[in-house]
This record gives structure tokens, C-alpha cells and sequence, in this order.
């Protein structure tokens, strides 16, 4: 008590010294609280906690600690059973049944059941948010005993890797936690509710959740597939958290773990603080420059391949270095690595600008002066630099590109229409479950154009077939060769500057043990994989 | 000795020396912003350029002020951000002078009805801050220089409006006025032949000041993204680009920073000396 | 008096119908797709068609206008695309940072403002007059971003006594929710700690929002009291044998409070506006920071809230403040 006397009789004695006693506030350590294993996630984005609705990461991150799955992603894009004992595909490809696994409790205490796996099902499929995209092949679903029963439209190869994507929630407590809604006798089908609360069965759950700024999750002790030794206890997620407050707090050991592009120059400075360790978050990810297929010139494949001749590689391979560390990795085509479909022997594109001269000069539009708009995403600073690299390249062509920043929500709004998309569009793609088709498909396939995805317009009547008939395929060896074929049938396109498979480089502190961010062969290769924290080690 | 009355003027003016030293940084600015691209040591690197291999060198021999994270001279991006800032604001201040002006003017000598809608219409304007207006407008489209400058005249008129209508209210009634009205001057003659004279020496001092607060403005508005496109150099930008790098790249947003200190200086500066100059009270 | 102050009230009610207007006209004009935004990528033509029924963009613009009008009476803006929260939620949550932050800077720039105004006319031409005058030149010329970052490099960076962004510390909670004020709540709970914590971090936000007004307070006391010091009745005073410091607070600076005090509802105004870039730079997570983000993402209810909001603000600061003054000086009440 004689202490806080102290301290505020020292504030009140001068205003400068006032500042020097309020300054060793935050860096005196906490009070000694009965000390949990805390771990305090800085995200850069707000997050969404009703798991049918973001298909982003700091949604996904939520939805893969506070919810199970009939599958779960394992490194290698494999998957393992985990709602799901076990299930049974028909014959004609078109009936999935599952068998849920018996003993398995929601946070509240109740059994999960197939019921809960079909109303999950009903609701993802219903709302049409989020992922629900992927289950479009699904006609009906139905509770047989304690087996939950999927029929399907046609047969839907990547079906499977879908269900990585449908959280299944406690179908009683919802229902008991309904608001006006748009759903008829499901009202709002708990939308209200589940966007402040959970309803899960995963290795944590929600104590506080204010999406704007903060998540608070307790560990589930009951979690029916278990923990890592000594798995964070308490889970703080920060949300909108920026690069700068990231470089200041790390070190100060307010931060343990980064989900946010950090630019190069916060990486290096992060790398030479003490206790603090880079890592890489390996997802299968490219970074385009997208070029619109329906504008002129652009509409001419010379035109796109000489853009795509002119950029500098080289000089970009050399932005991915930060710290020891690879931001990235050459990329060869539409397809990353080490996913199927992904052809090693395809040749790296180089910078030739002879060529690029020769490509223009082939074009319909040779000898005309030419002007793009190029638009960026404002959350990554690196991409500006990617972008006045190809301004600078391109100026060498006699094209001048003049260059915007968009967020998020304006870039989405852009890409409605071909009209409306820039010449060129700098966007990341990546695969939103295991299969390659999760990538492909919102890309090329006519049917889902006017996406982020797709501003590149190109759509082609055998993409589209091939794409078809990839969902149908259920041979590994014949859907490689398919993906294979396709890949160069679009790279050929030049609907992309492909510039490179992208790596986000993660920082954390050394005394926390997260394996997919160290050893590749632990990294489970779909966004927020590797934020598992049942699968990470605290050792404070 | 002839007391040469311009030569008294400007004994009234560098009566405080700080005024002086307003003008010469100004002179300074308007000098390297007119000749840039001879005074830069690297002009290319206010254009099209990328040269990482340079890229975050803090100040040295070679680069005085150090280089971005592109890699481009920061002293050279200075100079002709200096450019920038004055056109912008030299366009928006003719722009909201302009507009400002005629409201104020034609809401007096109208009268009635006019006056009270121009003037309300002027009050809902002031009723939101200048930067937040700014953003707004900006908000609603890809941002442009252009727009830019449309949404910073649109947040700055009524301050000029407010001002000459409070001249121009308390000059109705003098007797040069009225002489001119009997004469049978058209209104328009008396409406800017006879009262816009007369707050000429209270707009030139408004609008040194505003030339400050304007490249203010301009400059805040680019912090938080809206500024000129890449490649121009924009000292606000700049300052926002190394804001994310602190504490390691200090360089980019001090320069930048004390830039555009300079400039807003200079022309607070020059505006205490005109209000010497001509006695305007406040 | 209630003639004066029903006077005031009407055309304050004028200029908020008036920026009512200005906005739902910039809302509606913006050659953007709300609907699209608030649905999300994936989002089919059908579902935008449907979501641009229920948000009422088919009807007339006057229609659309009454129905904005009669939400925004109720305090209902429409459900924030982003956060998908009722917008006044929103605002009700991250006001009370906003407020506790221009509080902070405006008794600073009141207070430290006004007090230097004095020292410097009282001592005009001397050492704290010159000082006081370079400092608010500094402080009129500096944009407040550039002073934030300066302060923030080094109090933050460099000496490490002050904390950098937010509110409070990572290690502490929010202490229970009263008036929604960290300072003032955790002095209500009694918790030092948080107390002396939430104190630290508001300090140069503060400082840097309040920089501004604070010269423009300081330069207008001086001008005013250096007049009143010229008038007779001061001389006459001194011819009294008054004693000087009386005769400063007395008569030179009654007189100069008056036109201090009219400016300040325009002060008060721009720090409101100016949090819109302090906030962004120190994480401050209040209202003008969800503005921001709301003007960035086109999130159109709650910008056109936000700005409604700051309006009502400004009208009714500037109601009270005209009352003060017509308290003080019956003179302005019977022009008016």
C-alpha cells in the first residue's frame, strides 16, 4: 500500500518527473497473477468467430481451435479422421457416410452427434457464406443412427478435403440462441449468437470475443484428441495489430506470436532481438500480378506475354530474402509446389526484354502507346515494392503504369466486373482446403468469375471442362496428369504474372515450440494450419 | 530622403525578424521546387525507378538523407515532394479563396434569403472538421490528385467565406459603397470593383496562412494513404512509409517530417509579417 | 436568455439536418456497390440483388433520405459492413477512448495554452514570451503526425519511458466499465496500477493531439491580454498602486478570456478531427479510428455516423460555450 502512496505522491510533485514514474508502469512486470501459460497472438485483421462466415485467416485460425471437423488437415495436404471415425464412399462417387466418433463433448458439456453434423451441414450450406461455395455439390444431407450421410449432386473429388472447412457446431445450443432472422424456422440461424460466442467441441474456447479488438480462449481440457505437453493455457488474440507496435512489443516480451504480413525491415529488426525467432508459415500461396484479359491491349496474349517477359525476377527473388530467411520461393505456373498437378520440369520464366520487345511488336496493338492501372493491396507493404518494379520494368516497354493501393473491400468491389478491374491486379491466391481444385477452381472456372480470384477474366470453354472433369476423377495419377495439362494450357494464357509461391515469414518467441512454423515436414499446408494450439508447447 | 512607400512597407513587414526568415525559407522551397530536377543529387528517383540494392541506407556521403525502402534518395524525393505540395497548395487555395470569396460576397450584398441559405450552407461545412470532410469525399472514389485537391477546396471554402463576409458586412455600409450604388454601378461593379479590394489585405494574409495549413492538410491526408500515387514523391507519404519502420529507419520520417515543417513554417511566418504589414487585428 | 438559447438551438438544428443531408448525398453518390462490399467475394448476383432490396437502394432518393433521417433519430445507422455490428453499438463502444483522449488534450491545451498566453504577455518581449512564442510556432507548423512521430521515437523508442501504442498495457485488464474512461474507472476501482498505466499511455497522444489548439490558445491570450494592458482602465489601476499580479489576472485577463473561450468550440472541433490521424498513429482503438477505418474500407453507415455524430458534438459544444459567454459578457446575448 505504502508503495502506491509513494508513486502518486511522486506524481503529483512535478510533471516531469511524473513522466519518468508513469514511464516504469508498463515496464514493471505484470503483478503476479496465478500465472497461466498465456499466449498473446498479434493478428493484423479483425476476426470473425462465427466459423460458417470468413473464409480469412484470422477466421480460420477460430475456427480451427474453438471447432472440430469430420477431417483435419496433417501435413502433406493428407487428412486424418477426426469427427469422422471413419466413413464410405458409394460406388458412383456420389454418397459420403460417416461415422461419428462416440464420446466426444461440446464445451457445454453435451454429446456431439450426427444430428449436429447434418444441422452444421444445413447451416453452412443455408446462409451461403464463408466456404459454403465448396459444398455446392452437396444435394441433401441426413442423420442415419450415428452416422451422418452426405448425397451429392454428381461426383465431387475434392469433396473430402472440403469437410476441413465445415466446423461443426452444437446444434441444441444454437437453437436455443436464436434472433430475427431472414431463415424461417431458423430465424437467424444463431448468427447473432455465434458471432460473440462459440458452440464448439475444438481444443479451446471462447471466454471474451469482441471481433474488432480482442479474443480470449481458455484451453478445453476435455478436447477429445488431446494436447501437446504444456499447450498454452490461455489464448489473447490481438486484433488490428500493425508491423510498428509489432517491432516495439516483441521484444518487450508482449507479444509471443505474429499472424500479420510483416515487411522485410520489421523481420530483420525482429531477427536481432534476443529470444525472438523467425519462422516460415509454408501454405500454398502464389502472389499474381493479374492481368485483365478483357481489356485492351490486354486482351492480346502478346501483350500479357511481353509483361510477363519484362518483369524482373531476379530482382524479386532478391526482395525475398529477409533475415536469413526465404519470403518466398520461384514459382512455375498456376500450380504451387507440392501440390498435385504442380510439374517441376517446367522451365523458371526469366526477364528478356528482346523478347518482350518481340512479343509487343507481334501484337495487334504494336506501336501504340499504351497506359495500365495496376492495383495493390494495402495490408502488405512489400507489394508496393513488387509493383514499382514492374512500373519501372514496364517503362522500359514504353508503358506507363500508373499505380494505386486499394484495401481490401475495394479491391473485392473491383473485381465484380471486367470493367471495373484494373489492367493489372496485384492479389495472392492460395488453396482454401487441401485439394488443388479449392485453388483452381474460383480462379479459372467461368462459373465462379467476378472474384478477387479471377481478375484476370480469362476464361476458356477447355479450362472449364478440364476443371469438370478434375472434380470428377478420383485416380491421384490420372487428376496429376489432368492439373498438369491445365496448368500449361493456362500458363500459356499469360492470364498472370506469376512473380512467386509465397512463405509468410512468422515471428515468435523462442520459449514457444509451434512445429509447423520450423520443420517443413510438421507444416500442414492450408491457411492457418499452422495455428493449431493444441499443437504448439509453452515451456515459460 | 524620400520615404518610398514600398520600402516602408517592408520596414513594417521585417519589423519582426521571424518574418524575414519566413520568406527566405519560402524562397528557398519555391527555388528547389522550380529547379529540381537540376539541384537533386539522383532526379531520376523521383520517377520511375527501383533500386533495392540501395535500399534502406541510412544517411551517408553518397545519399545525405539516406534512401527508402525502394532504394531511392530521400534528399531528391524531398525536392521535388516540396513541388507537390506547393501546387497542391496553391490550387486549393486559389480554389477555396475563389469559392469563399463569391459566397461571402454575393451572401452581404444580396441579402435576405440568399444570405441566410449561403451562410447556413457555409455552417454545415464548418460543422465538420477539415481533414474528416477531406477523407470523406476522398472516401468515395479511387483516389486521384485531383480529387484530392476538389476535397480539400471543398473543406476549405468556408473558412474564406466566413471571413470576407464579415468584411464585406461592416464595409456595406461605408460611403464608397453607397457612392457607387448612386452612381448607378451594376452590382456586380460594386459587388467585386468596390468591396473585394477592400479585403484583399485580409485574404493575402488568410491565404499565406492557409498555403501553411493547406500542404497541413494535403500532408495529413497522404499519412493516411490518400496522397499522390507512387512514383511522385509526397512528403506526407513519406512520413507514413517510415512510420512503419521506426525506430530502425528513423531517417525517412524525420526528414520528411522536418520538410514539411519548412514549408508550413515559412508561410506562418510571411503571414505574421503581412498582418504587421497591412494591421489586421487577430 | 431563452429567446438566446432557443435562437442558438434552432440553428444548430439547422446545420445538423444540413450535414445530414451533405452526407446521405456523398453516401449514396459513391459509385461503389455497399451491397457487393457487405456480402463478401463470394457472394452470388442474386444474393447483391437481394442485399440491395433489403438495404432500400431502389427506392427514391428522398424516400431513402426520410428513412435515413428516422433511424438516425433513434440512434439506428444500420449495421456496420465490416463489423457487422449495429453502428451505434460500435460508436457507443469506442467513444468513451476517443473522449478521454481529446479531454486529456483539451484541458492541456487549455490550460498549458492559456498559461503561456499569460506568462508571455505578461512578461512581452522577455524570455518566457519569446519561448512560449517559438514553442507554439513549433507547435502551429509541426503537423501533429510529425509530432507524434517525434515524440514517439523518442520517449518510446530511444529513452523507453513512455509506452508506445494503446491504451493500456498487454498485461493489464480494462478496469470495470463506469464512465468507459481507463484514467477515470480505474480511479473509481482504485486500482493504482491501471491507474498510473492508462495514464502513461495517454500521455502522448495527448500531448501530440493538444499541440495545435494549444498554440493557437497561447498566441490568442497573448494578442488579447497585451491589448487590455494598453486599454486605460489598466493604467488606471496601476496609477492605484494595484499590485501588478492583480492587475493581470484582474484586467488584463478578463477581458482576453472571452475571444480565448469563442475559439475554443472550433478547437475542441479540430481535436475531434485531429484524432482521426493521433488515434491511427498510437492504435488509440477509439471513435475517430473507427472512422478512419470506416472511411478506408467504404463502410458508408458508419462514416456517414461518425461524421453525423462529430456534427451533434460541435453544435452542442458550441451551444454551451455560447451560453458560458453570454453568461460572462450579457453584451453578446443582446446582440444576438
Amino acid at each position: 500500500m505504502s508503495n502506491f502512496t509513494l508513486t502518486r505522491r511522486h506524481l503529483l510533485a512535478t510533471t516531469a518527473s511524473a513522466g519518468l514514474a508513469l514511464g516504469l508502469g508498463p515496464i514493471m512486470p505484470a503483478a503476479a497473477a496465478a500465472e497461466k501459460r498465456t499466449l498473446r497472438l498479434a493478428d493484423g485483421n479483425i476476426g470473425q468467430a462465427d466459423p460458417h462466415k470468413p473464409v480469412d485467416f484470422p477466421g480460420s485460425i477460430l475456427m480451427f481451435n474453438l471447432y472440430d471437423f469430420l477431417v483435419r488437415p496433417l501435413p502433406r495436404g493428407e487428412l486424418e479422421p477426426s469427427v469422422a471415425q471413419s466413413w464410405e464412399i458409394s460406388e458412383d462417387g456420389k454418397t459420403y457416410t460417416f461415422t461419428i466418433r462416440d464420446g466426444i463433448k461440446f464445451h457445454d458439456g453435451s454429446t456431439l452427434t450426427a444430428e449436429d453434423v447434418v444441422f452444421s451441414a444445413n447451416r453452412m450450406i443455408t446462409m451461403k457464406r464463408g466456404y459454403a461455395f465448396l459444398f455446392s455439390a452437396v444435394e441433401s444431407v441426413e442423420q442415419e443412427g450415428n452416422k451422418a450421410v452426405f448425397k451429392l449432386k454428381e461426383p465431387f473429388s475434392p469433396f473430402l478435403a472440403a469437410l476441413v472447412r465445415l466446423a461443426i457446431v452444437n446444434k441444441k445450443l444454437v437453437m436455443a440462441n436464436l434472433k430475427d432472422g431472414e431463415f424461417g424456422e431458423f430465424k437467424d440461424y444463431g448468427g447473432a449468437f455465434l458471432s460473440s460466442a462459440d458452440a464448439g467441441s475444438g481444443p479451446y474456447r471462447i471466454v471474451t470475443h469482441d471481433s474488432q479488438s480482442e479474443t480470449v480462449m481458455e484451453i478445453y481440457p476435455d478436447y477429445f484428441a488431446g494436447f501437446a505437453s504444456n499447450p498454452p493455457e490461455v489464448i489473447r488474440s490481438k486484433f488490428s495489430v500493425e508491423a510498428v507496435a509489432v517491432r516495439q512489443l516483441m521484444p518487450r516480451r508482449e507479444i509471443d506470436l505474429t499472424r500479420l504480413p510483416l515487411p522485410p525491415e520489421i523481420v530483420l529488426a525482429l531477427s536481432k532481438s534476443e529470444g525472438i525467432s523467425i519462422g516460415q508459415d509454408r501454405k500454398p500461396s502464389i502472389f499474381h500480378f493479374k492481368m485483365n484479359t478483357r481489356k485492351a491491349p490486354l486482351d492480346d496474349v502478346n501483350v500479357r506475354k511481353a509483361i510477363a517477359l519484362a518483369f524482373d525476377y531476379e530482382q524479386l527473388y532478391g526482395l525475398l530474402q529477409v533475415a536469413g530467411q526465404q519470403q518466398g520461393i520461384p514459382i512455375r505456373g498456376p500450380i504451387p509446389a507440392d501440390v498435385p498437378g504442380y510439374d517441376p520440369d517446367v522451365p523458371l520464366l526469366k526477364r528478356d526484354i528482346e523478347a518482350a520487345k518481340a512479343a509487343l511488336a507481334q501484337s495487334k496493338y504494336a506501336g501504340q502507346q499504351h497506359e495500365f492501372d495496376l492495383v495493390w493491396f494495402k495490408g502488405m507493404a512489400l507489394q508496393e515494392k513488387f509493383a514499382l518494379l514492374l512500373q519501372a520494368n514496364l517503362a522500359e516497354l514504353g508503358i506507363k503504369v500508373n499505380i494505386t493501393s486499394a484495401p481490401w473491400p475495394q479491391i473485392v468491389e473491383m473485381a465484380t466486373s471486367p470493367e471495373a478491374s484494373p489492367h493489372l491486379a496485384c492479389v495472392a491466391t492460395s488453396l482454401s482446403t487441401t485439394d488443388v481444385d479449392s485453388m483452381l477452381w474460383g480462379e479459372y472456372h467461368s462459373s465462379s468469375a467476378g472474384t478477387y480470384l479471377s481478375m484476370h477474366w480469362l476464361h476458356m470453354p477447355e479450362i472449364d471442362a478440364a476443371l469438370e472433369k478434375g472434380r470428377q476423377i478420383t485416380d491421384a495419377a490420372e487428376r496429376h496428369e489432368l492439373y498438369k495439362e491445365l496448368a500449361k494450357t493456362i500458363a500459356d494464357q499469360y492470364p498472370s504474372v506469376f512473380m512467386y509461391q509465397g512463405t509468410d515469414l512468422v515471428a515468435f518467441q523462442n520459449y514457444l515450440k509451434a512445429p509447423g512454423f520450423v520443420d517443413p515436414a510438421a507444416s500442414i499446408p492450408i491457411m492457418a494450419g499452422n495455428y493449431r494450439y493444441d499443437k504448439m508447447t509453452m515451456d515459460v | 530622403m524620400q520615404p518610398n512607400p514600398k520600402w516602408r512597407a517592408w520596414r513594417r513587414f521585417a519589423r519582426n525578424r521571424l518574418s524575414v526568415l519566413g520568406m527566405v525559407l519560402i524562397l528557398l522551397v519555391i527555388f528547389s521546387a522550380v529547379f529540381a530536377p537540376f539541384i537533386a543529387p539522383y532526379p531520376e528517383h523521383a520517377g520511375v525507378v527501383v533500386n533495392f540494392a540501395d535500399a534502406n541506407k541510412p544517411p551517408s556521403a553518397q545519399y545525405w538523407l539516406g534512401t527508402d525502402s525502394v532504394g531511392r534518395d530521400v534528399l531528391s524525393r524531398i525536392i521535388f515532394g516540396f513541388r507537390n505540395s506547393l501546387i497542391l497548395g496553391l490550387a486549393v487555395v486559389s480554389l477555396a479563396i475563389s469559392v469563399g470569396t463569391i459566397v461571402g460576397i454575393t451572401a452581404v450584398y444580396l441579402g435576405g434569403k440568399v444570405e441566410i441559405v449561403l451562410m447556413r450552407i457555409t455552417d454545415v461545412f464548418l460543422a465538420i472538421p477539415s481533414l474528416v470532410l477531406a477523407m470523406a469525399i476522398l472516401g468515395i472514389a479511387r483516389p486521384s490528385q485531383m480529387l484530392a485537391m476538389i476535397a480539400m477546396a471543398v473543406a476549405w471554402w468556408p473558412w474564406h467565406a466566413r471571413l470576407v463576409y464579415g468584411i464585406v458586412r461592416s464595409l456595406k455600409h461605408e460611403g464608397f459603397v453607397t457612392a457607387a450604388e448612386v452612381v448607378g454601378a451594376s452590382r456586380i461593379r460594386v459587388m467585386f470593383g468596390e468591396l473585394l479590394p477592400n479585403c484583399a489585405p485580409n485574404l493575402l494574409t488568410k491565404a499565406s496562412l492557409d498555403m501553411g495549413f493547406v500542404i497541413l492538410l494535403g500532408a495529413s491526408l497522404s499519412f493516411l494513404g490518400m496522397g499522390a500515387p507512387p512514383p511522385t514523391p509526397d512528403l506526407g507519404t513519406m512520413v507514413s512509409e517510415g512510420s512503419q519502420y521506426l525506430p530502425d529507419i528513423w531517417w525517412l520520417s524525420v526528414t520528411a517530417g522536418l520538410a514539411i515543417f519548412i514549408v508550413v513554417l515559412g508561410f506562418n511566418l510571411v503571414a505574421d509579417g503581412l498582418r504587421d504589414l497591412f494591421d489586421i487585428v487577430g | 436568455m431563452t429567446k438566446f438559447l432557443l435562437g442558438r438551438l434552432v440553428s444548430g438544428v439547422i446545420v445538423i439536418v444540413g450535414v445530414s443531408i451533405f452526407m446521405f448525398f456523398l453516401a449514396r453518390v459513391i459509385p461503389g456497390d455497399p451491397a457487393r462490399l457487405a456480402l463478401g467475394p463470394e457472394a452470388s448476383a442474386a444474393q447483391v440483388e437481394a442485399m440491395r432490396q433489403q438495404m432500400g437502394f431502389h427506392e427514391p432518393y428522398v424516400e431513402q433520405y426520410l428513412r435515413f433521417v428516422g433511424g438516425a433519430v433513434n440512434f439506428d445507422f444500420g449495421r456496420s459492413l465490416y463489423t457487422d455490428n449495429p453502428v451505434s453499438q460500435d460508436i457507443a463502444a469506442t467513444f468513451p477512448a476517443t473522449l478521454e483522449l481529446v479531454i486529456f488534450a483539451g484541458l492541456a491545451m487549455t490550460l498549458i495554452g492559456g498559461a503561456m498566453g499569460i506568462a508571455s504577455a505578461h512578461f512581452k518581449d522577455r524570455w518566457p514570451d519569446n519561448s512560449a512564442r517559438i514553442l507554439s510556432l513549433l507547435a502551429v507548423a509541426m503537423p501533429n503526425f510529425v509530432w507524434a512521430l517525434f515524440l514517439m521515437l523518442i520517449l518510446s523508442f530511444w529513452l523507453g519511458v513512455l509506452p508506445l501504442t494503446g491504451r493500456l498495457s498487454e498485461s493489464l485488464a480494462a478496469p470495470p466499465a463506469f464512465t468507459g474512461l481507463y484514467t477515470v474507472d480505474a480511479l473509481i476501482a482504485g486500482e493504482w496500477q491501471v491507474f498510473l498505466d492508462a495514464l502513461a499511455h495517454i500521455v502522448l497522444p495527448a500531448v501530440a493531439l493538444s499541440l495545435p489548439g494549444l498554440a493557437q490558445i497561447s498566441r490568442l491570450t497573448r494578442t488579447n491580454m497585451v491589448d487590455s494592458y494598453d486599454r486605460p482602465f489598466v493604467e488606471f489601476a496601476r496609477a492605484y498602486g494595484f499590485p501588478e499580479r492583480s492587475i493581470a489576472l484582474k484586467w488584463a485577463l478578463r477581458p482576453a478570456i472571452i475571444p480565448t473561450l469563442m475559439i475554443l468550440g472550433m478547437q475542441i472541433v479540430a481535436l475531434l478531427g485531429n484524432a482521426f490521424i493521433v488515434e491511427t498513429i498510437f492504435h488509440w482503438p477509439g471513435m475517430a479510428k473507427y472512422g478512419v477505418n470506416a472511411i478506408v474500407r467504404k463502410d458508408l453507415n458508419a462514416m456517414v455516423a461518425v461524421v453525423m455524430f462529430i456534427s451533434v458534438f460541435f453544435v452542442l459544444i458550441n451551444m454551451l460555450i455560447d451560453t458560458l459567454v453570454s453568461f460572462i459578457d450579457p453584451k453578446i446575448r443582446l446582440k444576438a
